[in-house]
């Protein structure tokens, strides 16, 4: 029997079970840079997740997508939640045991104002900025075509926005789907970090038969036919 | 999930009776033991759960075993998240880099001062 797991058993366990990597990252947090690089990882997992069945949630709405994404962080035993009042109620609000905060601002994209306004809760009215509580997300669901370019006209929207000192810088785990952003807070005159992700929720499949064409509704003859069979079996007497 | 609670509650149970007190650390087999498994993975989630901020009743703790000289020495979570950082972790004895080091650093837990508390409420 294994009494006792090595760093290396920990990192292997985590390969043959997607629930228990980067065991060790989340042990060994010992900054509120080691919290956020991890939480980002994990949160990357999360939306991985979301993307994948992105078919079953056409209908949700921002906080219903957010409420999962909320669970699965609570699941790998973050302490999450959903609405709690951090200056306003956020929408995600991740806390650590060495006191560390990072919040996040969730929105599904409708026009860059909608966004702008939603940078501008988490920057303004939900971060403190203070240390270990000034970095957070805006999670942007995008139920549009090509999340990238969308992504990158909001890039440039926030920098012509003028915010004093403002930096961003891109962000690799994410590709083009992802970006930081860096200015100083109104209220403490400190940096405030912001991860900015989009997460693909567009849906249109091809494969759906399409009505109305000759070759189609030759196709669709059989199945129009067994119908027929069925409903005058339903009609002829017992 | 349920199966992740059922080893919280075995651990919780053993660290507020007497018995923990018998123990200096608890590893990964004692915490399998203690809940029933056979499977050190199973006990992860549990272990997770109980280090984290909602229910902060473990502590983790390193240390670093030499084969060689049978040197056991408990190594600081800081100094361990550094050698990770920069690949490399230095003997404590020699001062000299240790090869393959992540093999030679092994994990465990001791109760929280929560848990101690606990521990000395239900034992009173």
């Amino acid at each position: 029997m294994i009494e006792s797991l090595t760093l290396v058993d920990l990192r292997k366990l985590g390969e043959l079970r997607p629930d228990l990597a980067d065991f060790a990252d989340r042990m060994l947090v010992q900054s509120y840079d080691e919290f956020v690089r991890v939480l980002n990882k994990d949160l990357d997992r999360c939306i991985a997740g979301i993307e994948e069945d992105r078919g079953v949630r056409q209908d949700d709405g921002e906080d219903r997508i957010t409420a999962e994404i909320i669970n699965i962080l609570n699941g790998m035993n973050y302490d999450a939640s959903h609405d709690e009042k951090v200056g306003g109620h956020s929408d995600i609000v991740v806390r650590h045991l060495k006191g560390y905060l990072w919040l996040g601002e969730a929105k599904i994209h409708s026009d860059y104002a909608y966004l702008e306004q939603g940078f501008n809760q988490l920057c303004t009215r939900y971060s403190p900025g203070t240390p270990n509580a000034d970095q957070g997300g805006l999670i942007i669901y995008m139920r549009v075509q090509d999340c990238a370019a969308v992504l990158a006209k909001w890039r440039a929207r926030v920098t012509e926005l003028g915010l004093p000192e403002y930096e961003d810088s891109n962000c690799p785990s994410r590709d083009t789907l992802a970006f930081f952003s860096s200015h100083r807070h109104e209220g403490t005159g400190r940096a405030i970090k912001v991860r900015h992700v989009a997460v693909n929720q567009y849906f249109d499949p091809k494969d759906r038969p399409v009505v109305g064409k000759s070759a189609d509704v030759a196709s669709a003859e059989p199945a129009k036919a067994k119908v027929a069979r069925t409903a005058k079996k339903r009609r002829a007497p017992a | 999930m349920p199966h992740t609670r059922g080893v919280c509650v075995a651990i919780v149970e053993f660290i507020a009776s007497e018995a923990h007190q018998f123990v200096d650390r608890l590893t990964f087999g004692q915490l399998m033991r203690v809940a029933g498994l056979e499977d050190p993975a199973d006990v992860i989630p549990a272990v997770q759960y109980l280090t984290g901020a909602r229910l902060h009743l473990l502590d983790p703790r390193f240390e670093f075993i030499d084969e060689v000289t049978d040197l056991v020495e408990e190594i600081s979570l800081e100094a361990v998240a550094q050698a990770r950082a920069e690949s490399v972790f230095y003997h404590p004895d020699s001062g000299e880099p240790v090869e393959d080091f992540e093999k030679s650093l092994f994990m465990y837990f001791v109760p929280s001062p929560d848990a101690l508390a606990l521990s000395r409420g239900s034992n009173d």
